[in-house]
Order: C-alpha cells, then sequence, then structure tokens
C-alpha cells in the first residue's frame, strides 16, 4: 500500500502490533512533519492495513 | 544389412535468394552447458539474463572486437600421396570488452574450468550458434579465460579480453547456424552487477553500492525499489526514495538484521534490470 509517496509491505506490516509499528516507523519518514501528526498518519495506515486484513477475513466466512 | 551413404551425395552448392549479411559481433552470451537460449521475444531473453540459476543466461558487455585464433584445416600426406584433410587445429576467440574491469576478469578467472554454451549476436541482430535438429539454436560448447591490460600504455589503452576456446571446433564448422532475432538485442541482453543495501549511519537510510568497485547505483534504481517494496525486497516493512538525498529510506521487520533484494527475476518482473543481490 502507499501512502504519502511510502510504500507499505502490508504483509510485513500485519506481523505487527499497532504500537510496534508505530514506534518502529516513527523516526523513518515524514520527517518535515511534528512527531504528532507522524503519529496520525501511522496509526492511519496502519488501521487502513488491518481492515483489509478483517475485511478479507469475513469474505473468507462468507 | 546396414548400407553406407557417402556424404558427398548431400553435397548442396546452392546460395540463398537473401543471402545473410553477417556483421561484426556485438554480444557474448553464455549459457551453463546444455541450457538453451530462449530468444522468441526480446522479454525472453531479457528474462534469461536474469532468471534463477542454472537457467540463467550471461551476457557481456558490448564486444568492440573479434579476432580468431587457429581453427586452421590441417592437411598431411602419406609417402608420396597428395595432402589431404586431417582435421581443424585447435581454435580460441579473443572478444574485446568496451572497457577494462577488474572486476569481470576476476569473474571469469573463477570460471576458468567450467563449460559454457556460447551464443553471439551480431550488429544486425543476427544470432548465431549450432544447428542441433531442433526449432531453436544450441549454444557453441566452450571455456573461458581472460586476457588483456591493466592499465594504459604509451599507445594501447586498458583492455580485457574474454577468451574462449571451443572444445569441438569441428563440430561448429559443421553445425554453425544463423537466426535473425527480430528485435534490437541492445536491450535484453544483460550481465548482473552484485548489489548491497548498505545503512547510513544511524538512521534508516540505505545506500545501493555495487559489490564491486562500490559504485553508488541508488539513484538509478531507488525509486524502483521503493514503489516495488512488496516485490523486490526481503524484510522491508515500507519504504521510500529520496531523490534529493539520493538514499532509500526502509523500515525493517521484527527481527530482521539487515534489508536485501529479492531474486534478480523478481526484480527483473518490476523493471529493475542489470542488478541481484550480493551473497557472499
Amino acid at each position: 500500500m502507499k501512502y504519502n509517496g511510502v510504500t507499505f509491505v502490508e504483509e510485513e506490516v500485519r506481523k505487527m502490533s499497532e504500537g510496534e509499528f508505530i514506534e518502529s516507523h516513527l523516526s523513518a519518514f515524514w520527517l518535515d512533519r511534528d512527531e504528532e501528526t507522524r503519529r496520525k498518519m501511522l496509526a492511519d495506515v496502519f488501521r487502513r492495513i488491518a481492515e483489509v486484513k478483517k475485511s478479507r477475513g469475513k469474505a473468507k466466512k462468507e | 544389412m546396414r548400407i553406407r551413404t557417402c556424404a558427398g551425395n548431400k553435397f548442396f552448392t546452392g546460395v540463398s535468394q537473401c543471402d545473410i549479411n553477417y556483421d561484426k559481433i556485438k554480444y557474448v552470451l553464455l549459457t551453463k552447458h546444455g541450457e538453451k537460449l530462449e530468444y522468441g521475444t526480446l522479454a525472453e531473453l531479457r528474462a534469461q539474463c536474469h532468471a534463477d540459476l542454472p537457467g540463467r543466461a550471461y551476457g557481456f558487455p558490448q564486444i568492440v572486437n573479434w579476432e580468431p585464433n587457429g581453427g586452421e584445416v590441417q592437411t598431411s600426406q602419406v609417402g608420396y600421396g597428395p595432402n589431404t584433410y586431417n582435421g581443424v587445429s585447435a581454435r580460441t576467440d579473443a572478444f574485446t570488452l568496451d572497457k577494462f574491469r577488474h572486476y569481470l576478469r576476476a569473474v571469469i578467472l573463477k570460471n576458468v574450468d567450467e563449460e559454457f554454451d556460447m551464443y553471439l549476436i551480431d550488429a544486425k541482430d543476427n544470432l548465431y550458434g549450432l544447428d542441433d535438429g531442433t526449432d531453436t539454436l544450441a549454444g557453441i560448447p566452450v571455456t573461458i579465460y581472460p586476457s588483456g591490460n591493466d592499465h594504459p600504455g604509451a599507445s594501447d589503452k586498458a583492455s580485457l579480453a574474454v577468451n574462449v576456446s571451443y572444445i569441438d571446433v569441428e563440430e561448429y564448422m559443421l553445425k554453425l547456424d544463423v537466426v535473425p532475432l527480430g528485435f534490437s538485442a541492445r536491450t535484453a541482453v544483460y550481465g548482473l552487477m552484485p548489489v548491497t543495501l548498505v545503512k547510513q549511519g544511524d538512521t534508516s537510510n540505505y545506500k545501493l553500492v555495487e559489490y564491486y568497485g562500490k559504485g553508488d547505483a541508488t539513484a538509478k534504481f531507488g525509486a524502483l525499489i521503493a514503489d516495488n517494496a512488496s516485490n523486490v525486497l526481503n524484510g522491508v516493512t515500507a519504504a521510500t526514495y529520496d531523490a534529493e538525498n539520493e538514499v532509500l529510506a526502509l523500515t525493517l521487520g521484527t527481527g530482521v538484521t539487515a534489508p536485501s533484494l529479492k531474486l534478480a527475476s523478481a526484480l527483473c518482473a518490476k523493471g529493475i534490470y542489470g542488478i541481484e543481490q550480493y551473497t557472499a
């Protein structure tokens, strides 16, 4: 998934918890923005990737 | 009863209605002995230059000179009888590459005991190989060794030649065949340069560095690698390319200590040509 110029490897991201994901990416991307904004962006990325996983799981059950 | 047939019964001396226009050799391709070249389309040939082992074709940088040595018909006479054919002398062709490269010489030297099958492509995109009775050409069995000059002298530039010794030059002369590729080989023939991702200090930034000579290849491939991170990188959770500083910003998965590139075939599928991950 591409988000604001950064390509996220969804399969790898899904192996992490949200907190772990945010902390490990916080000082790597969008460094021209303040930390609070970066946290919000990373949380949004994580939710989008996690939602795809959930919706795929539902589709399988159906 | 087995009846012998004289070879002379099939002595065809006619010429083609559209003669082959043989031209100067531009590319040498080697495959492991027994592996055939796939040259149906440009994409097929390019893919084989990036294929997983052992099916890979090894393309050499552009050839600027070809010089055959030996390969001459030998004759001898018995008593006061006439001279008659008595075989062909051993032949070695020297293919001079466009530039001297010390690492390429080392790689050639490491493979002197390996038997390869050789294909040649000329400036008119004719492909040369052996007719093995199938629809596609077989390679010419050869071994290789390097030669040339390390440094420029008063009159000569530094140079590197890959020398190919024909395993059976007589078979080569009997079975040599030529087919038109039908596409330009220039964008299809590749040799691969091993590269590594090198961490820049205590940051998430990496440079893509050529293993031999330590050339920086980040600017050329960085954007493509970042855009296709899922398909071309191992151990990475996210990637972006910083064009201003010419670095790749990479974050690693849990427990991963160093990122790496996937196989050359995976890179090729995403338009990343001519490199592969260095492995010791």
